[in-house]
Parts: structure tokens; sequence; C-alpha cells
């Protein structure tokens, strides 16, 4: 892979393991410097950044819980005096636990916390690069939905409506954005396997999710991470407030 | 990012526009490029020495891409030199002419219909026998933003065969896929390109640009990345998918 993202300073939260993982990995290799934002286990990020440039990439591991907006500011702060430089690219990966619930069993602060990563992270984070990239007349934030917006399973509201959140902020974003150069995106992976679901008895599940997937079997963390190299790239310079499902065609866009 | 190192690759209607930037990008990116037109000869002979000059091989095909016969005739030629097609883009299309509905005649419709929706079912079944024998492939049409807003004035026609090959991408992704043929879309808004310079006023391509967050219109080159991206091994999990690439006029 060339560099077509040369000079370019990334962000990635959660960054250290999961699609995060692979995300920055897939930057690092089309030339950005990576910033491998993390909250709690420090070994797994050194672990990924260690990986990242043992492939010839340039990535550094950085602690903060992006739920704080204090924390955030600080976050952006250390990245411009590490880098000197402002970022240019945005990816709102982190998540935190996914259970499942009915309704009944649902309540507020249930809501909440998914809510807390996919709207309230997302929002301080892209208020605190917002004044580098409108300096810069150019940026790209990347949001990372899901197809479960559109799958919307069952006994997982709390999940469904955390990701469906990100693309009306996706596509709000966009609007209020584009005449500053800044391109607002999301990416909707399907059920990929990673971290999280090592331990879990997921066969059932599985076979019967790669039943409904046209290619026939589930995708690999990677591919999710090309996808956003790509709307990170200039060859996606004229693509904002839109979604790209990497997700084998279980789900078609009308 | 890309590479498409000895491919091959054909861009239906590559003598100008989007197809032509498509062509050059592919070149660029290492393929083998078969450029096809209908009746601008000497834009397709100009691009053809352009990519030669890359170091790349080129074969030009003229024809009508809504004529079976002559769908056939030119995948015979490609087929004789290259003995493969990797990578189809069913981009040949035209807005024709702009009509209302009152002042629609059947001719017209039949002319638009021809040129933008069967044209990508004749050529796509054309290529299928090689992609089948190649075990893979990879199919991408170009749409519009017609496709889903019903398109500009007197463009009803024409928004209405878009909307035919958007349907006709995710018919034709699970169609194919058990030959591990790949069929994605991209949707352009709108791009300065000889399409406009012809079917479109400058005032109402000022209203046009008002109406896109980004203020302005877009390139060809700025719809070719998504091409590639579709076409390359970074989409090998994607299918079905219309990439929308027009500066944020209408979102998915």
């Amino acid at each position: 892979m060339n560099g077509k993202l040369d000079g370019k300073i990334a962000l990635v939260t959660g960054g250290s393991r999961g699609l995060g993982k692979w995300i920055s990995y897939a930057l690092a290799q089309a030339g950005a410097k990576v910033v491998v934002n993390y909250a709690n286990q420090q070994s797994f990020a050194d672990e990924t950044v260690k990986w990242i440039a043992s492939e010839g990439g340039e990535a550094i591991a950085m602690q903060a819980d992006i739920r704080d907006e204090a924390k955030v500011i600080g976050l952006i702060q250390s990245i411009e005096e590490y880098y000197g430089g402002q970022v240019d690219i945005l990816v709102n990966n982190a998540t935190g636990p996914q259970p499942r619930y009915s309704i009944e069993e649902s309540n507020w602060e249930i809501y909440l916390e998914q809510l807390d990563f996919h709207v309230k992270a997302p929002l301080y984070l892209t208020k605190a690069v917002l004044p580098g990239m409108k300096k810069k007349k150019q940026g790209r934030i990347i949001n990372i939905s899901s197809e479960v917006v559109q799958l919307a399973p069952p006994n997982f509201s709390n999940y469904v409506i955390g990701k469906t959140a990100m693309i009306g902020m996706t596509r709000s974003w966009a609007n209020e954005l584009g005449s500053n150069g800044i391109t607002v995106n999301a990416v909707a992976p399907g059920f990929i396997l990673v971290e999280r679901h090592e331990g879990q008895d997921l066969e059932a599940r599985i076979a019967d999710y790669v039943k409904r997937v046209p290619l026939g079997h589930q995708g690999e963390p990677l591919d999710v991470g090309n996808a956003v190299a790509y709307l990170a790239s200039e060859d996606a310079k004229f693509v904002t407030g839109q979604c790209l499902n990497v997700s084998g065609g279980v789900v078609f866009d009308v | 990012m890309f590479t498409f190192q000895d491919q091959v690759v054909w861009v239906t209607g590559s003598s100008t526009g989007i197809g032509r930037a498509a062509a050059l990008g592919f070149a660029q990116h290492g393929a083998k490029v078969i450029i096809h037109y209908n009746s601008s000869a000497q834009e397709a002979e100009e691009l053809a020495g352009e990519i030669k000059k890359l170091g790349r091989e080129v074969l030009l095909v003229k024809g009508d891409v809504a004529d079976k016969n002559q769908v056939k005739e030119m995948v015979a030629q490609i087929e004789e030199r290259f003995g493969r097609i990797d990578i189809l883009v069913n981009n040949a299309g035209s807005l024709v002419k702009r009509a209302r509905l009152e002042e629609l005649e059947e001719d017209l419709w039949d002319r638009i219909m021809n040129v933008n929706l069967k044209s990508v079912y004749l050529v796509s079944q054309a290529v299928l026998p090689l992609m089948k024998l190649q075990g893979k492939g990879k199919i991408i049409n170009v749409t519009s933003v017609a496709a889903r807003n019903g398109g500009g004035k007197g463009s009803l026609a024409y928004a209405a065969s878009k909307g035919g090959v958007s349907t006709l991408t995710r018919g034709m992704a699970k169609d194919l896929v058990e030959y591990n043929i790949l069929v994605n879309a991209i949707a352009p808004g709108v791009i300065s390109t000889p399409f406009h310079d012809r079917f479109s006023s400058p005032e109402l391509r000022k209203v046009m640009a008002s109406q896109i967050p980004m203020g302005r219109e877009g390139t060809p080159e700025e719809t070719i990345g998504s091409i590639l991206f579709l076409a390359s091994s970074y989409a090998d999990y994607i299918t079905g998918e219309i990439v929308e690439v027009n500066g944020g006029q209408l979102m998915d």
C-alpha cells in the first residue's frame, strides 16, 4: 500500500482492540500517523502500537476516557503537542459493553450507557478537533455505526438506538461542515468477530447469521479498516453524509 | 492504496466525463483498459494515447451498448485480445434530452431507457460467461442521485432509468454472488462533465450547486476514487452497495 494518507494525523477512539485496532492499522498502512486511543488496558494499546510499527506504520497510544469532556480536550492537546499538528482524521469507533435487554428490562441508565459512547463522546471529540480542521479547511470525521440500524434485532434497542443516532449525527454534521471542506461519513460493519466475542458460545448465532449474508461468510476486521482508509483518503473527497455498509450484502441502502 | 496490476477493466462510455476519468484512474493503478465509445471517436483515440503513455495496454471498442449484437461483438473483441474481464464499469448513459411528462414522446422514453438501463442488463449478461469462468468478477454500475430524488427539471425519464439501475444493482448482487461476482454502484450527484455542459443551463447549475452542502459541483476525478475502491480488494466484503458521491446533496 502506498501513502495516500502521508502526513495526516488520525485519531481512532477505542483503537487498541477490536475493529479499532484494524482501523488504526489500515490508516497507518496508508501513511497516517495514528493515535490509538484507549480507556483502560494500556497493555493492549502498547501491543497494537508495537504491531503497527512492526508492519512499517507509525502510531502512538494515548489514554483518555472520551466520555469526559475535560479528558477529551486534554487528549487533543496532547496530540497537538506530540505531533506538532492538528488531527486530520477522527474515527469515532469506541464502544463499551453491548449487553442485550428487553424493553421491560431496560431503563434510562441502560440507554444512556450506549448514548455516552455513540453520541456524547463523538460530540466532545468533534468539537475539540473542529478548530484545527476549520483552520485547514479540510478534515475527515468517520463514525462507526452498525448494520443493526437496519436489522434492528429485538432485545437490543439500547445499542440500536446508539448506532442509529450516529447516522443522524453523520448527516447533520455533514450538512453543517460541508462548506468547510470537512466530510462526515459513517461505516456500518456487519457481525464481525473481534476480541470481545472470545469465550462466548456463538456457534448457533453465527450459523443463523451467515445464512442471511449473500457473500456467505462473516467479514474480517480489516474489511472495515480498509473502508475507513478509503473514506479518509482523497479518493472520497466528494463523499459526505453517507453510510457505507461493510456487511457482505446483508443490508442494502435504498 | 489500490492496485489493479494486469487486471482487465472495461469501462463503457469512457471517451468523456466520469467514464474517461475512471479509465485513466484504472490505468494509473496498473490495469489494462478497454475504452468503449459509440460516437466520440476522436476523444476515445486521445484517451487511448494517454493510457499508452502510462505504459498500459489499451483496447478501443465501438458500439451501441443497448444493441445485443453489438455488445456481443465487443465482448468477442475483448475476449480475443485479453481472454478475460476482471472488472466491468457500466458507465455509459445519457440524459438524451430534457422533457416534462406532457412532452415525453414514446420514442424518447425508449431511447433513455435503452441507453441507461437496458445497456446495463445487456453488457452485464454478455460478460457473465467470462466472469463465471474466471470464478470472480466485479461489476460497478454508475447510477445517479436522480435515482432517489426524481431528477432535476425535465429529467424524470432519466431518473426512472437510473432508479432501475440502482435496483438492478441490488438484484444482480444477489443473483451473481454465488459466482463470486460482486456488484456495486456509485451514484454521482452534480458533476462537472460534458453531460451538464450539454443538458443544464449555467443558471440551473448555479441553483443545483447552492443546494449541495459542499457548495460546489464535483469533478469527474472526485468520483473515480469510489469506483476504484469498490473495484479493489479493499471492498471484497461489500456487495449490493451504492456509494453516493454528491457532496452531501442527498444522504443515505
